[in-house]
C-alpha cells in the first residue's frame, strides 16, 4: 500500500524531474485511488519518454482493465512483456542515477506481469479514447496488399493506435509512430498559411519505401510505408483507401 | 542566373504559383518568385520545415534516400525536390497536373546539380 503522503512526494518528485522513473509509481497510486484520467495522462507520458520501460504499460494496462476496455489493455500488457526483456537493462541502468528503490519496486513489478493470451497474429486496432474496443484497423483495411511495408495509425503524441501489421514489428511500427508526432501539425499549418485548404495527404518518395500519411481524427494520423516498386498514384490510392477505412474504424 | 533558369520553366506551368530554390538548413529563400499574394518566405520556411520532418519519418520506417514531396490540401499543393543542400519548391493549385509538375521538377532539380 502507499503512505499517504507518497503521491505528493512523487508528485514533487516528477515536478523536480520530469524524466524521472517515479512517474509510474505516482500513476500506480492515482489509479488506486480512482483517479484513471490524471493516472493515464502521467503514465502515458512517461511511457512516451521512457519506451522501455514496462512499469508504466502495467499501470495503462490496469487502467484500460478498470475501464472495461479489453483490447486496450490486451495491448498494453503485450507491450510491457516486450519491454520486459530490453527494458530490464534500461533499468538497471537508472540504479546508478538516484532511483535505487523505485527500480526495485519496478523490477518487482515487471516479474508480475501476468501472461495474457496473446493476440494471434496481427495486432488488434485498439481505440485509447472510448470505454470499448474499437473495430479493428486490419478488419476494415481488407487483405493484406503487397504493396504495403507497414501501415498503422498513430496518435497525436507519436503513441500507436492500430496497425494489421505482426506483431514482431512493432519496435519500427512504435518508432514509426514516434517520428511522425508533429507532422500533421507542420502540414496544418503549412495548408493554413499557404492558403492550401486543409490538408488530405502527404507522400514523400524516397529511393526506398515511400512514407505516406493522411489526417485522422483527433489529431491523430493514418501512416504507410509503400514498397518502393509501387507508382506514386499507387501509393496515393492507397492512402486514400486506408485513411477513409481507418475513419470508418473511429481514427 | 542559373537559378532563375530552372525556375522560370516551372513557373510557365499551368496553375503554378510559386516556384523558389530554398536553402535546406534553414529555410531562407535562395531564389525565386511568386504570383502576387503569395508568402515566399513563408513557402520556403514551412516546405523546409515539413520536408524535414516527413525525412525524418521515412527514414524511422527504413525508408531511404528523400525525393518528391507532395501535401496536398483541398485547395491547393506544396510540391518539395530536395538536391543537394537545396530544396526546389512550388506551390501550385488543385487543378495543376501533379504528374507533369513532378517530372519537371525532377528535371529541374536533376539540372540544378548537387
Amino acid at each position: 500500500m502507499f503512505a499517504p503522503d507518497d503521491i505528493r512526494r512523487w508528485s514533487d518528485a516528477l515536478a523536480a524531474d520530469p524524466a524521472s522513473l517515479v512517474y509510474a509509481d505516482l500513476a500506480e497510486a492515482l489509479r488506486r485511488q480512482g483517479d484513471l484520467e490524471a493516472a493515464e495522462r502521467i503514465a502515458r507520458r512517461g511511457v512516451e519518454r521512457h519506451p522501455l520501460h514496462a512499469a508504466g504499460m502495467i499501470v495503462l494496462a490496469r487502467v484500460a482493465e478498470q475501464r472495461g476496455d479489453a483490447a486496450a489493455a490486451a495491448l498494453w500488457w503485450e507491450r510491457a512483456r516486450h519491454a520486459e526483456g530490453r527494458g530490464a537493462a534500461a533499468l538497471a541502468a537508472t540504479n546508478g542515477h538516484g532511483a535505487p528503490h523505485h527500480a526495485r519496486r519496478t523490477s518487482g513489478a515487471m516479474r508480475a506481469i501476468p501472461r495474457r493470451p496473446t493476440p494471434a497474429g496481427p495486432i488488434r486496432a485498439v481505440s485509447f479514447r472510448g470505454d470499448s474496443p474499437t473495430p479493428t484497423f486490419v478488419a476494415s483495411f481488407g487483405t493484406p496488399r503487397p504493396e504495403l511495408v507497414r501501415s498503422l495509425v498513430a496518435d497525436a503524441d507519436g503513441l500507436l493506435l492500430a496497425s494489421p501489421t505482426a506483431s514482431d514489428d512493432l519496435p519500427v511500427l512504435e518508432a514509426m509512430a514516434a517520428a511522425v508526432a508533429g507532422v500533421g501539425d507542420i502540414a496544418a499549418r503549412a495548408a493554413r498559411h499557404l492558403g492550401l485548404g486543409p490538408w488530405r495527404a502527404i507522400v514523400l518518395e524516397t529511393t526506398g519505401d515511400a512514407l505516406a500519411i493522411a489526417p485522422a481524427s483527433e489529431g491523430a494520423l493514418t501512416v504507410l510505408s509503400v514498397a518502393r516498386h509501387v507508382p506514386p498514384g499507387r501509393a496515393r490510392a492507397l492512402l486514400r483507401l486506408a485513411a477513409t477505412r481507418a475513419a470508418a474504424d473511429g481514427f | 542566373m542559373r537559378f532563375a533558369e530552372r525556375l522560370d520553366p516551372l513557373l510557365a506551368a499551368p496553375g503554378v504559383l510559386c516556384a523558389l530554390v530554398v536553402a535546406r538548413e534553414d529555410g531562407i529563400v535562395v531564389e525565386g518568385t511568386g504570383h502576387v499574394g503569395v508568402d515566399t518566405d513563408a513557402v520556403a520556411a514551412l516546405a523546409a520545415s515539413l520536408f524535414e520532418r516527413a525525412a525524418a519519418a521515412a527514414e524511422a520506417s527504413d525508408g531511404g534516400t528523400p525525393g518528391f514531396l507532395h501535401l496536398e490540401g483541398e485547395a491547393g499543393r506544396l510540391c518539395v525536390v530536395p538536391r543537394g543542400d537545396l530544396l526546389l519548391v512550388t506551390v501550385a493549385e488543385p487543378h495543376a497536373n501533379l504528374g507533369l509538375l513532378r517530372l519537371a521538377m525532377r528535371r529541374q532539380a536533376d539540372a540544378l546539380g548537387g
